[in-house]
């Protein structure tokens, strides 16, 4: 565990499934409580979707680091886990916040997955590819859903321009550069900032062609949130649940 | 995932009806024939299957509840993903039987209205708590397995799009089973308190799975429209019995022990003993076994079970959260102010 | 408990405003390249876009699924259904637009794409299908206008999955609970057992 959570790449992908565990956690909790019945079957086909990608990440890593991929899954110090604060937030089942928060943080993940299968290793490549066409599908549905509810009329526009507002401050530490025990200027994290302007970049024209507005910066790199383990107290809730099974019956095979 | 135990309401024959029609739909049924959305039907059979088809889809919609608290606790990521799935094809199949129903001539905005007011039913079983991990394996074995009992007869009846519907979602029924099997297995070859966990929930469960089919029918039942048109196929003590048959000798040999039990309000188990009455009766092959309690399963029905008003409660906030969304995909309706 | 689900809301005695149903639109899909697209169901949804969109994440990731198509249910017209199969009538012709083709194999079946014919309106177009396609083994024909079905592959947009989807099918689970029961029971009781499941499906 420890070699894993001091190497600068295994240290990135964490922090790509970590988002993907908890995004997916928080999302398939709406299953039989979508707005329509339709859409509550898509969404939650996307939340499998996101579990399966943080699963095959873990999976790469538990080979690579001799792991069981559900203890990398569940059983880190939360200091260890690496997603930003952004994925646990509580959306209290408004469906505006559900697909904002999702459609920025697949924006980012899909450049994220893009970064990673270019790192020399045909191995992670490989697994970057089984999920890179899934999350073209879901940045696809979800940019359709933030322009057709930005442009279905006021009281729809209202709703998602609120939740813009309500997380364009928290999304820019999506670009946090992960991992409490690596020292922050670890340039490991390169690209940083060209990623960032692309992400806005595509984030802004979809914003344009929705009738809504925000604007976001990129935090300084000093700046301490759940990517280095300083993670917020919705974080300290959702895992909670989330490991509250295991925790019955610690080591036991579920 | 339920079939829905005995959901079809005593039908009239109006005496309307064209009697020679009537008896060539019959004679049709008879001969094992089925019927499709063009043909002629009594208006009583229509009003019938759309009946049944709207308990159906109910049940599923609610029968999503129960299990999907615990989607944000599932001990393991398979686990977390399968049982997404699962609670994910319920919603589909609910949403595969109100088109159905649609079709027999209810919108389904008037069927989730109806449902979340209280004028419609859904099956009874989801009326309970499930407490544990162990109940979400519990459902997935015990309430799956009867779904499954009872669903392989509705797809023998007689109304085509009920019958095309209910083959798709056997299907994922088998998933269903098949998972919640597996996850018996793992509790009941685990840990000690893996094993307590398994055992307690399936006290919860048994009696419950018990009921799931429905109280006796009538003795001249088969005489009846919903029989003799073949909305349903099979008598509900025939089921119970396979039911029993099937799972009791499997249960013991897990090692569950199936008790008596009583329960509180909240539906949690007060007191438990072994079931004297359980016998397997060599000759016939059929365990014998003691009744549920049926005052208890009236009382649940007419709505006061442990849990009906906070599964409803959580519908209708489900229904009321997200009536933006559809009022804003809704076409021409966008423009309105939000409701007052 | 998650903790919305665990709320005791307090709801006003009046329901929110109706919500009308959105279209109507029916789905068949394609279980492997070259096989006829079968009926798999129906949803709603307010338009084309959404509709796709519903019927890929749904119905193209119940079972196999390379392409399916979709049209508006006001689209179709379907002839009687016969108790027998149907015999060929003699409603020949090659004038007018293109019809797709789709044919109930017995009642209680599910419908399946058999070909296309030209005809001028729905009614020509049935029975000119019913000649080019009965051959005594359906019971009903649906004709669509071609140009009103909407095709999606799996090649254009994704729609069965890369990522492993053996948890959400039960032959993800039947080795593991085969052997599972094996350490706890004999095999000729096992088999009993298992006589109850829905067998082509585990």
């Amino acid at each position: 565990m420890e070699a894993m959570l001091t190497n600068p790449l295994a240290v990135l992908i964490l922090a790509h499934a970590d988002d993907k565990l908890l995004l997916g956690h928080v999302q398939s909790d709406w299953t039989g409580l979508g707005p329509l019945l339709e859409e509550d079957i898509a969404a939650s086909a996307m939340a499998q979707d996101d579990l399966s990608h943080a699963l095959i990440l873990y999976q790469f890593l538990g080979e690579r680091y001799e792991l069981d991929s559900d203890v990398i899954a569940f059983e880190r110090e939360p200091v260890d886990y690496m997603c930003c604060d952004l994925v646990t937030k509580p959306d209290e089942f408004d469906w505006a916040e559900a697909v904002v928060k999702r459609w920025l943080i697949a924006e980012f993940t899909g450049m994220g997955i893009d970064r990673l299968s270019a790192i020399e290793d045909k191995e992670l490549a490989a697994r970057c590819n089984r999920i890179k066409p899934e999350q073209a599908l879901q940045i696809k549905h979800l940019q359709a859903w933030i322009k057709r509810l930005g442009t279905a009329g006021p009281e729809s526009q209202e709703r998602i321009q609120a939740a813009l507002d309500r997380l364009s401050g928290l999304a820019g530490m999506l670009f946090e550069v992960p991992g409490q025990r690596l020292p922050v200027n670890d340039d490991f994290c390169c690209g940083r900032d060209e990623m960032f302007k692309a992400w806005d970049a595509s984030i802004q024209e979809t914003l344009s062609q929705s009738n809504l507005k925000a604007s976001f910066a990129l935090p300084e790199r000093s700046l301490i949130g759940g990517r280095r383990g300083t993670h917020a107290s919705h974080f300290h809730d959702q895992f909670d649940e989330l490991t509250e099974v295991r925790r019955v019956s610690p080591g036991a095979s579920w | 995932m339920s079939g829905a135990a005995n959901p079809v309401k005593p039908l009239e024959q109006t005496g309307h009806e064209d009697p020679d029609k009537l008896a060539e739909f019959e004679q049709h049924i008879a001969n094992g024939g089925l019927i499709e959305p063009g043909d002629w039907m009594p208006d009583a059979y229509r009003m019938g299957m759309l009946g049944m088809a709207e308990h159906h889809a109910n049940s599923e919609i609610i029968g999503a509840l129960p299990e999907g608290e615990w989607i944000t606790r599932a001990p393991s990521m398979r686990r977390k993903l399968a049982l997404t799935a699962k609670v994910q094809d319920e919603v589909g199949h609910g949403q595969m039987l109100y088109r159905v129903s649609q079709e027999l001539g209810k919108s389904r905005d008037d069927m989730l209205r109806d449902l979340v007011m209280g004028k419609t039913k859904y099956h009874n079983c989801f009326n309970y708590p499930a407490p544990t991990w162990g109940d979400i394996a519990m459902i997935q074995w015990l309430i799956d397995g009867a779904a499954i009992m009872n669903q392989k007869t509705l797809a023998d009846g007689a109304y085509g799009p009920y019958v095309r519907t209910m083959n798709r979602i056997n299907m994922e029924e088998a998933f269903h089973f098949k998972s919640g099997e597996d996850m018996v297995l793992t509790l009941m070859s685990g840990t000690k308190s893996q094993k307590n966990m398994c055992q307690d929930a399936f006290d919860r469960w048994w009696p419950v799975s018990l009921m799931f089919f429905g109280p006796a029918d009538k003795p001249d039942a088969e005489n009846k429209p919903a029989m003799k048109w073949r909305m349903k196929v099979e008598k509900n003590d025939s089921l119970r019995q396979r039911f029993v048959d099937r799972f009791a000798p499997a249960a013991m040999d897990l090692g569950l022990i199936i008790n008596i039990v009583t329960k509180n309000e909240q539906g949690l188990v007060t007191s438990a003993s072994p079931d004297e009455e359980l016998v397997l009766n060599e000759e016939t092959g059929n365990w014998s076994f003691t009744d549920p309690d049926w005052d208890e399963f009236w009382r649940v029905i007419r709505g006061n079970g442990p849990c009906n008003a906070h599964r409803l409660s959580l519908r209708r906030f489900s229904y009321e959260q997200g009536a933006w969304v559809r009022r804003a995909i809704g076409s021409g309706t966008t423009s309105l102010p939000p409701a007052a | 408990m998650s903790k919305i689900r665990e709320r005791q809301f307090d709801h006003e005695s009046e329901l929110t405003a109706p919500t009308p149903d959105t279209e109507h639109w029916i789905i068949y899909t394609q279980k492997k390249p070259e096989a006829p697209f079968k009926w798999a169901g129906s949803l709603n949804a307010p338009d084309l876009e959404l509709a796709m969109q519903f019927a890929g994440e749904h119905y193209g990731l119940d079972e196999a699924c390379v392409a399916f198509v979709v049209h508006h249910a006001d689209q179709a017209t379907d002839g009687p259904c016969g108790i027998e199969p149907l015999e060929p009538g003699n409603a020949n012709g090659t004038d007018g637009p293109s019809w797709s083709v789709f044919t109930l194999p017995r009642r209680g079946g599910n419908l399946q794409q058999a070909g296309t014919i030209n005809a001028a309106d729905a009614e020509t177009a049935l029975a000119r299908a019913t000649t080019t396609f009965a051959d005594g083994k359906f019971h009903q024909v649906r004709v669509v206008p071609s140009d009103q079905l909407f095709l999606c592959t799996g090649e254009s947009t994704l729609i069965w999955r890369l990522h492993d989807m053996d948890y959400k099918f039960a032959k993800g689970y039947s080795k593991g609970v085969r052997a599972k029961w094996t350490r706890i029971r004999d095999k000729q009781s096992y088999e009993e057992y298992r006589k109850e499941d829905i067998h082509k499906h585990f």
